[in-house]
């Protein structure tokens, strides 16, 4: 699963279900909010894999016009084998973290000020008992030393099953970005 | 203003610059004109738009324009800007096309820019409207070397070879050392600074000094040491320059690679490949050069490359105090599937907006605008005179060669700077 499958609305889980992860998905952004990044490891699976492909400005084929394929999203997206703003995985995650932990960890020290906003979270089944596929939309606001400030927008799709120390662990996770040049220095936060 | 007072900007011998050629708006606004109207800057890697039809948006400077792949493999560049109301006609990042046609009044565009047609051409328009005369704006020169495409708009620049002078026997270390050279991983990632255009061109031209505190908590002392102990820094031309690692005689061809020990992208699938094709380099850049590995590069005044994370970017201006940067990932053409994406991996982990090193640098650069803004503070020059004296000339390479240490490249770039100003006359008050 690399991309973001948005036509497909999937049966969506028990009511009670569906809550437990939407906690979990609250309490991660919380997490990251906190900076309690060491924390925010044991929200994910050990085989995570984390994507934020490129979006750019793609043209629609002629072909396609008077369809939906047209403007399809997927096609301002920066393919599997092609550069990402991230692509890996859980050891790669927990490296970047480490490093962020020292005072002259320059891009870390003073710390931004984050906060996610998360809603539009769907649940629904997949073909796995043990696996559902959660999509939230997510908006971010930074703020830097004294004036640096951005809000940054998207989707994600996140595989999630039950089980590590939180109850629900991220299997997978796809960013969908809703920007195009990136107005900040740095993606200098976890989405 | 006078044209003395850009002597008084950057000093004779390059090692006193001014805070305002960083942050003063007049200058910027002549730099735009007096640099970038006439330099010759990077548009794209031929590799981008293999096919006929093929084309990336680009910026040069400020100015918005189409680099596209025509019949006869023939590459063009054009201003983005219909000749009739100055409407963008190519409203993507990148795709493949037979025309562009602006959304306006449909003034159609050939590949190669020319003027195809427009509603009522016949019916409308006088007789003394020439096709010939209503193409898209060609940029006016367009030269490739190791499939990096420049261009320029003054008509009367040196070539491009001529441009890049010797820097060309280093640039082939990284884009030829194989037959079929190397290609861009995807589309560029791009981003903004609150900084200088400048500040990450001067970094890159030559900057081996901040990697072990900058980047201290990445680069582990013995990394650092054995950086400043093996390196040289490099100036092959007024306004390039790079840093240089030349690995002694009889080094073992498994540590050649173009990455650091203990960085991402020096994975073992990785230094294997460097190793098998180790033999194809000797050949291809002789002794000497297979066994430079050099850290970064810049061309003046603002391509860079950084050799050890595989990536070529450029900082393009948007401001005094803003900058928009363009960042490609690459690989040679003919790596295996599986070293090209460990290579992007590397690359993403390192350098560009989620990058952990670039992180450190953007924070450094923008912090810098703290130091530009102070105009009470004018009289005080920042300081490039390390190292000053011990650059030198060697019979075995070309350029003005010294310790990693030295900032010599930084003093010629803002030399080659002053000289891009003072061509365009005095300056306005």
């Amino acid at each position: 699963m690399s991309r973001i499958d948005e036509e497909r609305y999937g049966e969506p889980l028990p009511r009670d279900l569906a809550y437990r992860i939407e906690q979990f998905l609250y309490q991660e952004a919380r997490c990251l909010a906190s900076r309690r990044h060491r924390e925010w490891l044991t929200f994910l699976a050990d085989d995570l894999s984390y994507k934020i492909p490129i979006r750019f400005t793609a043209t629609g084929s002629l072909q396609d016009q008077e369809s939906d394929e047209l403007w399809r999203v997927e096609n301002e997206l920066s393919k599997p084998h092609e550069t990402h703003f991230m692509d890996e995985g859980k050891l790669e995650l927990t490296a970047r973290i480490a490093k962020t932990g020292y005072l002259k960890a320059w891009a870390f020290s003073p710390p931004p000020r984050t906060r996610m906003h998360i809603s539009n979270v769907e649940a629904s089944s997949t073909d796995y008992d043990d696996e559902y596929r959660v999509l939230s939309n997510f908006l971010i606001f930074y703020s830097r030393h004294d004036h640096e400030q951005q809000v940054y927008s998207g989707m994600r799709e996140d595989r999630i099953r039950p089980g590590g120390q939180r109850g629900f662990e991220i299997a997978s996770r796809v960013v969908t970005p809703d920007w195009n040049v990136f107005q900040g220095a740095a993606l200098n936060f976890f989405i | 203003m006078q044209n003395q007072m850009l002597s008084d900007l950057v000093s004779d011998d390059g090692t006193r610059v001014s805070r305002r050629v960083f942050g003063d708006e007049t200058l910027y606004k002549e730099e735009l004109r007096r640099v970038f109207h006439r330099s010759w800057l990077y548009l794209a890697h031929e590799s981008e738009i293999p096919n006929v039809g093929d084309y990336v948006s680009a910026t040069m400077g400020e100015t918005p324009v189409i680099v596209t792949r025509g019949k006869g493999n023939k590459v063009h560049a054009l201003l983005n800007a219909c000749r009739h109301r100055g409407v963008a006609v190519c409203r993507a990042n990148r795709g493949n096309t037979r025309a562009f046609v602006c959304p306006y009044h449909a003034w159609t565009y050939g590949i190669d820019g020319r003027f195809m047609g427009a509603p009522f051409r016949k019916e409308a328009y006088p007789d003394d409207f020439d096709n010939k005369d209503w193409g898209l704006v060609p940029v006016a020169k367009v030269a490739s070397y190791c499939g990096l495409i420049f261009g320029t708009f003054d008509e009367e620049a040196e070539s491009l070879d001529d441009h890049l002078g010797d820097m060309r026997y280093y640039l082939d270390v990284t884009f030829d050392r194989r037959a079929g050279g190397v290609e861009i991983l995807g589309p560029p990632q791009k981003w903004i600074l609150e900084s200088n255009w400048k500040l990450p061109a001067e970094n890159q031209v030559g900057d081996n000094y901040h990697a072990g505190h900058l980047h201290g908590t990445f680069v582990s002392q013995p990394a650092y040491d054995e950086i400043l102990d093996i390196a040289q820094n490099v100036c092959p031309k007024r306004g390039h320059g790079l840093g240089l690692r030349i690995m002694p005689e009889g080094t073992a061809p498994s540590s050649m690679f173009p990455g650091c020990e203990g960085l991402p992208g020096a994975s073992p699938a990785v230094r294997e490949y460097y190793e098998e094709v180790y033999a194809e380099t000797q050949e291809r850049l002789g002794e000497l050069r297979s066994r430079m590995r050099p850290l970064s590069h810049t061309v003046f005044p603002n391509f860079s490359l950084l050799h050890p994370t595989y990536t070529v970017r450029v900082s393009h201006p948007r401001g005094s105090h803003r900058a928009e940067i363009w960042s490609w990932a690459y690989a040679d053409k003919d790596a295996p599937d599986e070293v090209k994406d460990q290579i992007r991996k590397g690359y993403m982990l390192t350098f560009g907006p989620s990058g952990t090193l670039e992180k450190e640098d953007g924070e450094a650069w923008q912090q810098q605008v703290i130091g530009n803004k102070m105009e009470v503070a004018n009289d005080y020059p920042y300081y490039y005179g390390m190292g000053v004296g011990t650059e030198r000339r060697e019979e075995a390479m070309p350029g003005l060669i010294g310790p990693a240490l030295s900032e010599h490249p930084q003093r010629n770039y803002y030399l080659a700077w002053r000289e891009a100003m003072e061509r365009g006359g005095a300056l306005p008050q």
